[in-house]
């Protein structure tokens, strides 16, 4: 931007000159009001700085203190999802279900595929889970080779312990069979 | 599963620098594969390719603070140092690069926090410290990010006006990005606006000449020959300066300075006639371009040069109307300005979810502010406190967000403690229950009267219910063969009555092993009750203990967090104001200065009117007798 500044005012320099003399006095006053702009703005800017430094303290204690809250370790489960090369499916929609109960219905933007596309993983759920045996049914929808409509399930039954429990829906692409490959996995 | 390396995620921070190369960048990007091992640190890249980066920058602060991503620290510190800069934060980007240019950080991550300081310092007009910042990346730097520094190199000497290194630095590098051609037009123009025209001239040939692929390189060859064109006019040659100003495209934003030239080029050849083709053209064109303002002047100045006064006059009179009008209109703008909606609608085009934009000409107000401001508009100064003007309506979303989220969660306090006061006295019966001794006594007297039995062989207390019942059956017959002994002989009764108790208690000896093992079972199965109990009750007493857990000690934190919104929200309002001072103050100093131009248009315009009619009246005296 700085540099598209210096063209403009390259020109100008060379064209206002002909017909217009600003009086020196003017000159000087609008130089001394810049200066005293640059000097209030820089004062503002380290100001927004030093609030915007403490709004995301904030935040993040508030994200830690909401976690502990809502979904405390003991219950807490999360559901991820991720795109590896992702030629062979476009999502458009996953559907969760947890012990058959649907749980999330997301429809996907280009940008947050364009997003999952260079590396990005998608928290897709978190919620909460008594100890024990549960099953995860994902349903993922798009288009699928040759742009043809595809809709796959993928299952998980996992048990769920004292600790927070991640779980990744990955979807991949193989390349022996030209097909996307849907997996859930368990993190421990 | 599918991750990236560091470069790709650097060629994206590359593109929160220099606004136009983003886009480019990020086309440019190409995932490279890595391990990605913290889903936590996958999920802020999520935000971060969207180019959220207050979430990103929020949950890559998260997992730190929970120290979930151990595997990405130097990649995160970088990233984030990367999203503070987009932020606007420099002073803390500008920290954390810093430390990642110690010796036990990686040579790859450690040449881009070189970079990246290179950059802010830059930004700063720390020209020196940019320079040396430059100066200790180590070998090249991946993809367009060598390229890009290799330009940042060119401006910061550009900056320090070491002309001739710039020069000697652009042509060894030969690159021919568009960025690379601005940063020789840069250099060009310093040198003539420093005596040194010749060579300034010399690059600005070669721009001028370049092949016009697209409308970037089209603008640049404009820009070079009018920056020729007017050069010449300066040095009164006349004949080159009009080579150059008819190369300028006649529909270019530029045409407009390069007919005014033109104009003048003919002026210095003193062909009136000629000058007034380009600057009547020009009088047809939008009134708020400077240029056209002037034409307003040229016209009845070439007018009057030809001896046509008449006409001149009628010109002025006419450039004095509207320069009267123009001065009342920047009057209305600054007003309109001082109400408080011109940031605002200049705001208003652009996404409210994306950071580290930089705001574009095509999103200027369609008024005449944003004509007579599109200097101001364009201006790095500007744009920054445009971006904070915007990321304070951000923060302030966010905090009036955790405004309502933190009653929220007072509510979810509030239902815990209910429901806990509800069922305490429930659970406090079941557990004194459970806690009660007499069960155990029980049991001791069941496993006593167990070793009894064995210790003394009781075999009667083995007996079954069925046997109990005959054994008393016995017993109340002896009890009455006692009382008829006396009278009668009762030796057969009780010799059967001794066969019978033989009988059960051989019953009983005879099942003495599965007996004994079944009492011994029985006992086992009551330990295991009891002990069943005893874990129940554990449970019931930490449920107790731990009940409150979720909900003490929140109510602290959520009201401190609570005043820490109120105050921040109160300073956000108070920074926003004074941001939005200062933009309005920027803009209005700049508008007076439109004023005061086309002021000193109109006291000329005024001044040749007088000229002309006094020369008339002159005239008239002179033809009186």
């Amino acid at each position: 931007m700085k540099i598209l500044l210096t063209i403009g005012t390259c020109a100008l320099l060379f064209c206002t000159s002909l017909f217009a003399q600003a009086p020196a006095n003017e000159t000087a006053a609008t130089a001394t009001t810049a200066a005293t702009g640059t000097k209030d703005m820089r004062g503002l800017d380290n100001q927004i700085q030093d609030l915007k430094k403490e709004v995301l303290k904030l935040n993040r204690d508030l994200f830690i203190l909401e976690e502990e809250l809502l979904f405390p370790a003991t219950s807490q489960v999360a559901v991820f999802l991720s795109v590896d090369v992702g030629e062979f499916f476009k999502l458009d929609a996953v559907t969760l279900k947890i012990n058959d109960k649907v749980i999330s219905n997301y429809l996907y933007t280009d940008r947050e595929i364009d997003a999952l596309h260079r590396g990005g993983v998608q928290r897709l759920h978190v919620g909460n889970l008594k100890v024990g045996k549960h099953e995860l049914v994902a349903t993922f929808t798009g288009k699928g080779p040759r742009g043809r409509d595809y809709r796959r399930a993928s299952t998980l039954v996992f048990e769920k312990l004292s600790d927070a429990k991640y779980l990744e829906l990955q979807i991949v692409d193989s390349e022996a069979k030209h097909q996307p490959v849907f997996k859930i996995k368990e993190w421990e | 599963m599918r991750l990236l390396l560091s470069a790709a995620l650097i060629i994206a921070l590359t593109g929160m620098f220099v606004p136009v190369q983003s886009s480019h960048a990020a086309i440019a990007e190409k995932v490279t594969l890595k391990k990605l091992r913290d889903l936590d640190f996958g999920h802020s890249l999520y935000y971060f390719f969207q180019r959220e980066y207050l979430p990103a920058i929020i949950n890559l602060t998260v997992a730190q603070e929970k120290k979930t991503i151990p595997h990405h620290a130097h990649d995160s510190e970088l990233l984030l140092a990367g999203m503070y800069l987009a932020f606007g934060m420099h002073r803390q980007a500008g920290e954390l690069f810093d430390r990642l240019i110690t010796d036990d950080v990686p040579a790859r991550v450690r040449n881009r926090a070189w970079f990246y300081l290179a950059k802010i310092r830059y930004q700063r007009e720390h020209y020196q410290g940019a320079d040396q910042a430059i100066q200790k990346i180590d070998g090249q730097l991946p993809g367009d990010m060598e390229r890009e520094r290799q330009l940042l190199l060119a401006n910061v000497l550009l900056a320090q006006q070491r002309y001739a290194d710039a020069n000697k630095h652009l042509t060894e590098i030969n690159d021919t990005s568009v960025w690379s051609t601005y940063a020789r037009y840069n250099l060009a123009v310093s040198m003539v606006k420093q005596g040194n025209a010749e060579q300034g001239r010399e690059l600005l040939q070669k721009l001028s000449e370049i092949k016009a692929v697209d409308k970037e390189t089209h603008a640049i060859r404009d820009q070079a020959n009018v920056a020729l064109g007017y050069s010449y006019i300066q040095e009164q040659r006349p004949e080159e300066a009009l080579t150059q100003l008819r190369k300028v495209r006649l529909q270019g934003h530029l045409s407009n300075k390069a007919l005014l030239g033109l104009g003048w080029a003919y002026d210095q050849q003193k062909d009136y006639t000629r000058a007034l083709a380009p600057w009547l053209e020009l009088n047809k064109r939008n009134v708020l371009d400077s240029a056209v303002q002037e034409s307003l002047l040229a016209v009845p100045y070439a007018l009057s040069k030809l001896g046509k006064d008449q006409r001149a006059l009628e010109y002025y009179k006419n450039a004095i109307e509207i320069y009267a009008k123009e001065i009342q209109r920047l009057e209305e703008t600054i007003i309109n300005i001082s109400s408080g909606n011109f940031i605002d609608e200049i705001l208003s085009k652009q996404s409210s979810n994306e950071m580290g934009w930089f705001w574009e000409m095509e999103n200027a107000p369609d008024s005449a502010e944003s004509h007579y401001l599109l200097g101001l508009l364009a201006s790095h100064a500007f744009q920054e406190s445009l971006k904070n003007y915007r990321d304070l309506n951000i923060l302030r979303k966010n905090l009036q967000e955790w405004t309502h989220n933190t009653a929220v969660f007072d509510t979810i306090l509030e239902t815990r403690r209910l429901a806990y006061a509800e069922r305490l006295p429930a659970l406090q019966k079941n557990i004194e229950r459970i806690n009660n001794n007499e069960l155990q006594a029980k049991r001791d007297q069941y496993d006593s009267e167990i070793k009894r039995i064995f210790l003394t062989d009781d075999l009667l207390a083995m007996a079954n219910n069925e046997e109990k019942e005959q054994l008393q059956t016995l017993a109340r017959v002896k009890e009455r063969m006692q009382g008829l002994s006396a009278h009668r002989n009762v030796d057969a009764a009780e010799e059967k009555h001794r066969l019978l108790l033989g009988v059960i208690k051989w019953d009983i000896a005879s099942q003495y092993g599965p007996r004994s093992w079944a009492l011994k079972s029985q006992l086992g199965q009551l330990d295991e009750a009891l002990k069943q109990n005893s874990q129940r009750s554990a449970k019931l007493m930490l449920a107790e203990k731990q009940a409150p857990q979720r909900f003490e000690g929140y109510g602290e934190r959520i009201d401190n967090s609570r005043q820490r919104i109120v105050t921040l929200l109160q300073l956000t309002d108070q920074a926003q104001q004074d941001q939005q001072r200062l933009l309005e103050m920027l803009a209005i100093d700049k508008l007076r200065e439109q004023q005061r131009r086309i002021d000193s248009y109109l006291t000329h315009a005024q001044f040749s009117v007088a000229q002309i009619q006094d020369k008339a009246s002159h005239s008239d005296e002179v033809s009186k007798p």
